[in-house]
């Protein structure tokens, strides 16, 4: 009932009742928080996003006329609000301890067949590394990893064309690969 | 890299990039979101809250300057007839309206300006209420009654005219001579002196 509410067609979210808000935040909530979270990396950061972007669409939800795809509008709104949020962090930083652990970790993982759990050590490593990639292939890397948006959505999110999405999230994985074969190679 | 490792690490990537985007929220998520907008919604607005601040500090500032105003008027209402009353008492002792050093509201009153707003009263400098109540006097200096010796001057000129002339040619004569006397003495007196 509720996706029928939110996504059936031209919805008219300055016409939604507390009922209709209520469902995009049960339908989208999740989606909301996980692209706050592939910014901000911390659930209390996140959660904090979530709330402000639900708060942005109940303040502007008369001033909107129609909403023909709220869930890429909401997806647009909470990136926005995360990217904001985001510049007052300050920026990940690895010691060599970390580092050290985290290419230890790389390198067992590769040898081994089995998909294994992500350390922290190694995830903050990866996170370094997005967040040195161009602005523009970390948007759209960041964007790809959140399962919920498909190529065409993460276009509309960042105000760009489809296939350049996939032309960037091609280009910051072939970088990142060749940033982790050399700090492989270089230990 | 050899094609082997560069799957491998593709491979490795893709799940890292997976595990990496995946963020759960806690549980209850949609239902803080939900509460906190109910708690929101049912809050009066910053804009609310600033027009009520505002017309309640106008309303408070309208009824300060008017009871200030209106006190003032009060008081200067209450010195007007002060003077008012003093003046008319004035008035009333002299007995002449003409004499009016001021108008006042009862006059005003009476000639029928009914809704003219009273002209200001100016009062002269120096101007004392309780010397204007004594009766202003048609002759300066004022006259005064005549001493006895006076009147029986008087008397005696009004019975025999022609006698007081004679005295009083008499009288002169006699003052001629008292001043010739002690300008000549007083030449004598001078003479003297330089001889000496």
């Amino acid at each position: 009932m509720t996706e029928a509410v939110i996504s059936n067609g031209a919805i008219s979210l300055a016409g939604v009742k507390e009922d209709g808000l209520e469902a995009a935040v049960r339908d989208h909530a999740r989606l909301v928080y996980r692209i706050a979270y592939s910014v901000l990396r911390n659930h209390h950061d996140a959660e904090d996003a979530t709330q402000e972007t639900f708060m942005r669409v109940l303040r502007y939800r008369r001033k909107l006329e129609g909403i023909d795809d709220p869930k890429t509008w909401l997806a647009r709104v909470a990136w926005r609000v995360a990217v904001e949020r985001g510049k007052k962090q300050p920026d990940v930083s690895l010691n060599e301890q970390e580092t050290g652990k985290a290419l230890s970790e790389l390198r067992a993982q590769l040898a081994s067949a089995e998909e294994s759990l992500l350390g922290q050590e190694m995830s903050a490593l990866l996170e370094s590394l997005i967040s040195k990639l161009p602005e523009s292939l970390h948007d759209a890397i960041r964007l790809s990893t959140v399962g919920e948006l498909a190529p065409g959505e993460i276009a509309r999110v960042l105000g760009t064309t489809e296939s350049s999405v996939r032309s960037r999230v091609f280009r910051a994985r072939q970088i990142l690969k060749e940033k982790l074969a050399a700090l492989e190679v270089r230990k | 890299m050899s094609s082997q490792h560069e799957d491998r690490l593709d491979r490795w990537l893709n799940t890292a990039l997976r595990q990496h985007g995946n963020g759960e929220p806690r549980v209850g998520l949609e239902g803080r979101v939900i509460a906190n907008l109910n708690s929101i919604q049912s809050r009066p607005s910053v804009r609310e809250r600033r027009i009520w601040v505002l017309a309640a500090s106008t309303a408070v500032a309208i009824i300060a300057i008017s009871s200030v105003w209106f006190a003032s008027q009060s008081k200067q209402n209450q010195q007007r007839n002060a003077r008012n009353e003093t003046v008319m008492h004035s008035l009333d002792t002299r007995g002449s309206a003409e004499r009016t050093p001021m108008v006042s509201l009862r006059t005003q009153k009476e000639s029928g300006h009914k809704g003219r707003r009273p002209t200001r009263q100016i009062v002269p400098n120096g101007w004392d209420p309780e010397l204007a109540s004594e009766p202003r006097l048609e002759q300066f200096p004022s006259p005064r009654p005549l001493s006895h010796e006076e009147g029986l001057l008087q008397a005696f000129i009004r019975n025999s005219p022609q006698q007081a002339v004679l005295v009083a040619q008499a009288q002169a004569e006699r003052q001629k001579d008292l001043e010739r006397l002690i300008t000549r003495q007083s030449s004598k007196n001078d003479s003297e002196e330089k001889e000496r």
